[in-house]
């Protein structure tokens, strides 16, 4: 981690010397990441004003309506991914805490509704135990996150195919579906879940204890520990966190499959790091917000559509489609240099509020 | 005090192993024996990858076959071992049934060519190599497959009769890369480019419902002129996303999913307008296998490449089966009850010729 450079810090005080108080938390609190997460959403605006003027078709509602259900799924998952990634670890095994969870899910729901709530417990409850089990790896015993988390995915993949025996009975319940797909061209609940998930994220993430001694163990685990905040425990939580909104990702993919199955989380081990990526996060930790994770999910649905309608082959749309997640980083990379923050900015503003909350 | 929390902390992370450890108890032992040693042909099977129910069903199909007649009398027994994705892992778990000196060995295999080498070895030490549905390049082996250009060709003819010739088609198709979906695909498109159908686009629906869906949606934002929609997978997801996006069906070929088959006979999909049919890789290649790896003991000839054919069931030839016994299969009863089978089951797992003595309750209680 960096220490103080005065020359930052002199640029910073120049860009909020017209307000009064040294007061750089925004409303949202993006922190170093308020470039890109702009960046990801101006590019995102921009690929709407494509879409409208090139391919009206795809911004009537419906296709926005789909363009944003496909995204959630990403972004739910992107979530936990986004959180583990701001304490500098990765989550290798999203993929299969999807599957087997989604797994569970189906088998205990049966396709009845009524079995929903134990259904859904028990999924999230097998997601936050494993994300457990990975935070705990990582804090109490130093194992390196990419080998804890590929490990915990291995022995879920076994176990998933050893359960199953590859074939997975039960169902997810049609009040799944219905969340995820509306029903006939309606409205589905997923998007105001989203945007609720979105307020609520960036609230926990800016108002409360929770989320500043996060973002202080992010910028600098070592100085938040001496600052006496519990490290290791945040950090569990985090892969707790990713845990949990990986089983919900599983089951909201299992509503918009109509079923579960094995391997069916495998496409998301990349997208969820893409999509956090996109958002602008960094992945030494310390900068990235679910907004733009948000966003970065949003962007990469809505581009794998458009791409669709250009009828390319396979491999050239596969080739689009990593340039232009590499042309956005960069982009965004270059629309945060003006505006880079140290992190020692963040630990003070830290240190200040909790001096006030001890005061 | 650090030693005891280290202690504590490793008790919490081992129960936690040890409660998913007991959570997925039954899992798949290598090497379970299928019958008591007894006269007979000892029968290796290497299952490459067995994640999913087209490949449980395959196994459990080479299993029941070898313990009903007519097979029954003449195998000892039939070792099953599964080796993962890793042709590496293939490659060493044949050599060890070579050393174990199997009288034959069928496989799925993993890589066309990967196997070769020990494929060969299996050849030269006199053992019996049979490979099903996947096919190796070596002359030596055995490959009971099926026709998959045919495949492709048989159904884009139907979906063109159902669109008559005019119009916009979609693609979902299987993994990109393959053979099996290079052959499939490509034979379609021929087909469209005759009946003059348009493809509007074809998307990688990798073989399994979650992307297939996500295909379909996405082109269904994309496009508001698809007159049919031809799929390799996908007949759960594919009415789904129509649903979702509140168009009107259109006619689609999808895999031979029991789901898929008992929508296309439901009448609540049948008002919405739902026509099509359904076809797919027969899960009783490797019963087929298995049976010509006896019949190769007792003498036979057989050539490098067997074709035994795939079934395809447009929706007129669908007929619900009650129960799954063996003289309803033998009627031609072709889809199951919902509730008897898991949500994924592949419905065109029985064959006169390879599974005759094997009723649905035999394949879904069959023992390791």
């Amino acid at each position: 981690m960096t220490t103080t450079a005065p020359v930052g810090e002199k640029n910073l005080r120049d860009k909020t010397s017209r307000l009064h108080k040294p007061q750089r938390r925004g409303l949202l609190d993006l922190g170093g990441a308020r470039g890109a997460v702009t960046a990801v959403w101006i590019v995102l605006v921009l690929l709407y004003i494509f879409i409208l003027i090139f391919r009206p078709g795809l911004a009537q509602l419906s296709s926005v309506q789909t363009i944003v259900v496909l995204a959630a799924v990403t972004a739910v998952a992107g979530l936990g991914q986004g959180a583990v990634i701001f304490t500098g670890g990765i989550d290798l095994s999203i993929p299969w805490i999807m599957s087997s969870s989604a797994i569970v899910f189906a088998s205990i729901a049966q396709g009845e509704d009524g079995n929903l709530i134990v259904a859904l417990l028990a999924a999230v409850v097998i997601g936050l135990l494993l994300g457990l089990a990975n935070g705990v790896g990582v804090t109490r015993f130093g194992i390196h996150p990419v080998v804890m988390t590929l490990a915990v995915s291995a022995i879920l993949e076994g176990g998933a195919l050893g359960w199953t025996g590859g074939l997975v009975t039960g169902s997810p319940p049609p009040i799944v579906a219905l969340f995820m797909r509306g029903d006939a061209g309606s409205f589905p609940m997923v998007i105001p879940a989203l945007l609720l998930l979105a307020v609520l994220v960036s609230f926990v993430y800016r108002q409360t204890r929770y989320g500043r001694e996060l973002q202080a163990v992010g910028l600098n685990p070592t100085a938040s520990r001496l600052a006496g905040v519990h490290s290791k425990t945040i950090i569990t939580s985090v892969y707790a966190i990713s845990g949990v909104t990986a089983a919900l990702a599983g089951i909201m993919l299992s509503g918009l499959a109509g079923q579960s199955y094995l391997g069916m989380g495998d496409p998301y081990l990349l997208t969820s790091v893409a999509v956090v990526a996109l958002g602008g996060a960094s992945f030494a930790g310390g900068r990235g917000h679910f907004l733009g994770t948000l966003g970065g999910a949003l962007l990469l649905s809505a581009l794998i559509t458009v791409l669709m309608t250009f009828q390319l082959p396979e491999a050239i749309r596969t080739i689009a489609q990593g340039s232009v997640i590499l042309i956005a980083v960069i982009a965004a990379k270059v629309g945060v240099r003006p505006g880079k923050r140290k992190n020692s900015d963040g630990i003070k503003s830290f240190r200040r509020s909790r001096e006030k909350a001890i005061l | 005090m650090k030693q005891k929390q280290r202690i504590i902390w490793g008790l919490a992370l081992a129960s936690t192993v040890m409660l998913t450890a007991s959570a997925c108890s039954s899992s798949t032992a290598d090497g379970t024996s299928s019958a008591d040693a007894a006269d007979g042909y000892e029968i290796a099977l290497s299952m490459s990858y067995s994640g999913n129910d087209w490949q449980g069903e395959a196994k459990n199909l080479v299993l029941a076959a070898a313990q009903t007649q007519p097979l029954k009398d003449k195998i000892a027994a039939v070792d099953t071992f599964v080796s993962g994705t890793d042709a590496q892992a293939q490659i060493s778990q044949i050599q060890q049934m070579i050393a174990k000196a199997y009288d034959a060995i069928v496989i799925y295999p993993i890589s066309p060519t990967a196997l070769n080498n020990v494929i060969k070895q299996g050849c030269d030490a006199g053992i019996q190599m049979f490979t099903y549905d996947a096919s190796v390049t070596e002359p030596c082996a055995h490959n009971v497959t099926f026709d998959q250009a045919e495949a492709g060709k048989v159904t884009a003819e139907y979906l063109a009769d159902l669109m008559n010739n005019t119009g916009n088609v979609v693609l979902i198709t299987g993994v990109a890369g393959t053979s099996v979906d290079e052959a499939r695909t490509t034979a379609a498109e021929a087909v469209f480019k005759e009946r003059g159908i348009e493809v509007l686009d074809t998307c990688a629906g990798d073989w399994a419902q979650g992307p297939a869906g996500e295909c379909m949606s996405r082109f269904l934002a994309a496009f508001d002129n698809i007159d049919g929609v031809w799929a390799q997978v996908g007949g759960v997801a594919i009415p789904d996303a129509f649903d979702a996006a509140g168009r009107e069906y259109v006619p689609m070929i999808a895999e031979s999913a029991n789901e898929y088959r008992l929508r296309l006979q439901d009448p609540e999909y049948l008002a919405k307008g739902l026509v099509g049919g359904s076809y797919g890789a027969p899960p009783f290649q490797g019963a087929a296998a298995l049976s010509m790896a006896v019949q190769a003991l007792e003498g036979e000839e057989f050539p490098s490449t067997i074709d035994i054919g795939f079934e395809w069931v447009p929706q007129a030839d669908l007929k619900m089966c009650a129960t799954g016994a063996i003289e309803e299969l033998e009627a031609g009863c072709n889809t199951f009850p919902a509730d008897l089978v898991s949500t994924g089951f592949m419905a065109d797992w029985w064959s006169p010729e390879w599974t005759p003595n094997i009723s649905l309750s035999t394949l879904l209680n069959v023992e390791e």
